[in-house]
């Protein structure tokens, strides 16, 4: 081979390298262009998790579809009586009025709008998602959503045909999006298929919890509301290094906002049993995100939903599980746990103190409706759901 | 009925209720000429509708702009129910046409269901401009939507990692359904049984979040990460679900759904053998490439030596040709995921070709390349190396005879 030859392929070599080194993939990584516009009558496929954001804004993911929706929801919270009134077998109610029975309809979520106490309630009835309010009279309303004017952000899935990857020195390189011809099945690496678990907003910024159907990996997503077209997001993975020993990529399954020591946290379950927190201010490109291990809880524990709350000026993270029943937590040591150090003995759980409510069971969903109430969605023994405004304990 | 015989009848009614017998109606005689009529979506929409009413009664009730719950005094619908008398009437819109009060229920009726339709014409609380004619007698009907699918006729094609021996340490289950699947989760039909029969409890992950993918024809199936990582509290307690050295069985009941409400055709059993735990990286230089011919549309092949997952196969893997352009073809998953082979659509050219690997690759253990899955954080760092691998490749020029 002559030598210039041979110094051609050596330069295209580094060339290829230096891209190959810059392609950060599902990393802790930078902005991802996000596609934003907006519309009336929003196409869903899936309708939850849903949280309630400014002004009459209601944020509801389709899971199915990955997209984040800003629902108007403005004609929609008026016209009911303050508050919510307990419904006794709300799942039979909710199907008389759809027309179907209630094997056939799923609820998925529900989220209180905090100015009139009204509860919202989404569920799947067949393949049809629904939206609807229930009042302080008990009065059962179906949001027409095909009126309902929204903006929406399209979680970079599946995105267009190329990916401009940058290279040292700032160059970019259009890297292809899709393997081949199989464009719709299986998007290129960089945007995983996702289910969005948990929604929350806090001042100017959408948090949004994903989970992937194939990769075990956390995106923990933060995009800027409105929502705009350009680069905005970020996107960080999320990690668990449990007792300091060993250390994994780790999902969330469901974060509520929360402030320490005047810090804004997120207070997160992780799927593997962990509680664990983490300053807002941690999710930047780049940073390492790691969880601060509140508590752990045993297997077939699931946190569902959480609330924060006050009693007797003191705070309380109020926390459903799918098997443990209720759990209140005081939030008084979030500020200065220890992390969780060393293998936990058998039989326990492990981290700050709590209580389980034993009055509290087969609690589905969890909202906070005011200063002294919760909203739930309640399974009885008997298989009968019924949506029932609690105290808070 | 012809129209002379109408007329005559009622010439006869209203002479008889001129005769002083108070309280007749002569209206008793329109009444039995209204009727229900049903329709389902197999005839083209959802809808119920009362016919046989007056013209100038129905021009009435438009003017007035009836409330839904004015209009649910006097006509509903019910999902069908002996037992139960208060069940809720069931939502949609209430209209008039020329000759019949319509009532278009939000959801189309569902096949297999029966509904009760009231009209009880006497409900208005005021006469609304309604004339004498207007019908007094309450019509109560049941109608059945036919069943539309009842056979069940989707079943279970696959299930992959497809090995016979599995890792301990294994995260995820694919089950791939023939045809799309209702929303419910795999929860309550995915069992893990060990090798006695008896069923080991909390294997997978007890949540129902929908791990569909688009079609709903495959279902990712989590094992419990709480019990699968180790340091954490599940598995302290109860130990990872699978064991090595053992054999389990994976159940599926045929009560999971599909997308019409029916069972499954069968309920699906497969055993296996579990191994030791896979704590290896994913080292792509030791992978195995068998190189195509030049000018062919022969299949490049890739042996990764051990099974990587089935899913992130067909996103993590490009090729791509000198000019960094993505190479058009087919890729096959093959041997229990240990072999990925690519077909191109066009001959490949003797010229530099990369095969591009991108870190979402994982093996059903999670271990990714150059990254296990559980790496002892010693250091307090995360490993931030986060960049593609590459293998080249030339085709090779074919033997000359």
């Amino acid at each position: 081979m002559r030598k210039g030859g041979i110094d051609m392929r050596c330069r295209l070599e580094q060339f290829m390298t230096g891209l190959i080194i810059v392609l950060l993939a599902t990393g802790s990584l930078a902005a991802q262009t996000s596609t934003a516009d907006s519309g009336v009558g929003p196409t869903l496929q899936y309708l939850a998790p849903m949280s309630f954001g400014p002004d009459a804004v209601l944020f509801a993911a389709d899971a199915q579809e990955v997209f984040i929706y800003a629902l108007d929801l403005s004609e929609h919270v008026v016209g009911g009586v303050a508050g919510t009134k307990s419904v006794p077998d709300i799942d039979e109610k909710l199907a008389d009025l759809l027309g179907t029975t209630a094997s056939n309809i799923v609820l998925t979520d529900l989220a209180v709008y905090p100015k009139t106490g009204n509860t919202f309630i989404s569920l799947m009835r067949g393949s049809d998602p629904v939206l609807l309010r229930v009042d302080g009279d008990a009065d059962i309303t179906v949001v027409p959503l095909d009126q309902v004017s929204y903006t929406r952000v399209g979680l970079p899935n599946p995105p267009g045909e190329t990916t401009d990857m940058l290279l040292k020195g700032g160059r970019g390189m259009p890297i292809p999006n899709y393997p081949s011809n199989q464009v719709a099945e299986y998007p290129m690496n960089l945007f995983g298929v996702q289910t969005i678990t948990d929604l929350a907003y806090v001042d100017g910024r959408l948090y949004a919890a994903g989970l992937s159907n194939e990769e075990f990996a956390s995106k923990l997503r933060s995009i800027a509301y409105p929502f705009t077209s350009v680069d905005e997001g970020t996107s960080v993975e999320i990690w668990h290094a449990p007792h300091d020993q060993f250390e994994t990529r780790s999902p969330i399954y469901t974060f509520v906002p929360y402030e320490i020591n005047g810090e804004p946290n997120l207070i997160a379950s992780y799927l593997c049993t962990p509680l664990v927190k983490f300053p807002i201010s941690s999710l930047q490109p780049g940073a390492d995100v790691r969880g601060e291990t509140i508590a752990e809880f045993g297997s077939g524990n699931r946190p569902l939903d959480m609330i924060v709350y006050q009693k007797n000026g003191q705070d309380y993270l109020l926390m459903s599980n799918n098997r443990h029943g209720v759990m209140k937590i005081p939030t008084q040591d979030f500020g200065d746990t220890e992390n969780l150090t060393g293998i936990v003995p058998d039989g326990a759980t492990a981290g700050v103190p709590f209580e389980t409510i034993d009055a509290l069971q087969g609690v589905e969903q969890l909202d906070r409706l005011d200063m002294d109430h919760a909203i739930a969605l309640i399974r009885s023994d008997t298989d009968v759901l019924r949506l029932e405004v609690v105290d808070l304990p | 009925m012809s129209v002379l015989l109408r007329a005559v009848l009622l010439l006869v009614c209203v002479y008889a209720g001129s005769l002083g017998q108070g309280g007749f109606n002569p209206a008793q005689a329109a009444s039995s000429e209204i009727w229900l009529e049903f329709m389902s979506e197999d005839a083209g929409m959802s809808m119920v509708e009362v016919s046989g009413l007056n013209p100038t009664d129905l021009a009435a009730l438009d003017r007035a702009s009836l409330s839904i719950s004015e209009w649910q005094r006097v006509f509903r619908v019910f999902i069908a129910d002996d037992i139960n008398s208060d069940r809720l009437p069931i939502l949609g819109k209430y209209s008039t046409t020329n000759l019949t009060i319509r009532f278009t229920p939000l959801y189309p009726f569902d096949p297999g269901q029966d509904y009760d339709v009231v009209f009880n014409p006497a409900g208005f609380v005021d006469r609304k401009g309604l004339s004498v004619e207007w019908p007094t007698k309450t019509l109560v009907e049941r109608f059945h939507v036919k069943t539309s699918v009842t056979s069940p006729s989707t079943e279970i094609v696959a299930v992959f990692p497809s090995a016979k021996e599995l890792p301990e340490n294994q995260l995820r289950f694919y089950v791939f359904f023939s045809a799309p699947m209702g929303f419910e989760g795999g929860s309550a039909h995915v069992s893990l049984l060990a090798s006695d029969g008896s069923l080991i409890p909390n294997a997978f992950l007890p949540l129902d979040v929908a791990l569909w993918n688009n079609e709903r024809t495959r279902y990712t199936m989590l094992f419990d990460p709480g019990r699968v990582k180790t340091g954490i509290l599940p598995n302290q307690q109860d130990g990872r679900p699978l064991q090595a050295g053992k054999s389990y069985t994976l159940v599926i009941d045929r009560n999971w759904t599909d997308s019409h409400g029916v069972p499954l055709v069968d309920s699906y059993k497969r055993s296996f053998q579990v191994g030791p735990p896979e704590k290896r990286p994913i080292v792509p230089s030791a992978w195995n490439l068998d190189v195509p011919r030049a000018d062919s549309v022969d299949s490049l092949k890739v042996s990764f030596l051990r099974s990587m997952d089935y899913a992130l196969l067909h996103r993590a893997l490009v090729v791509i040709n000198s000019r960094g352009e993505s190479v058009k073809g087919e890729m096959f998953v093959q041997k229990d995921e240990t072999e990925w082979r690519f077909t191109p659509l066009t001959p490949w050219s003797y010229s530099e070709y990369r095969l591009l690997i991108f870190p979402v690759l994982e093996d059903p253990s999670g271990n990714r390349v150059n990254r296990s899955f559980e790496v002892e954080s010693t250091a307090l760092k995360i490993d931030q190396d986060q960049s593609s691998r590459y293998l080249s490749f030339k085709p090779r020029l074919a033997q000359t005879p």
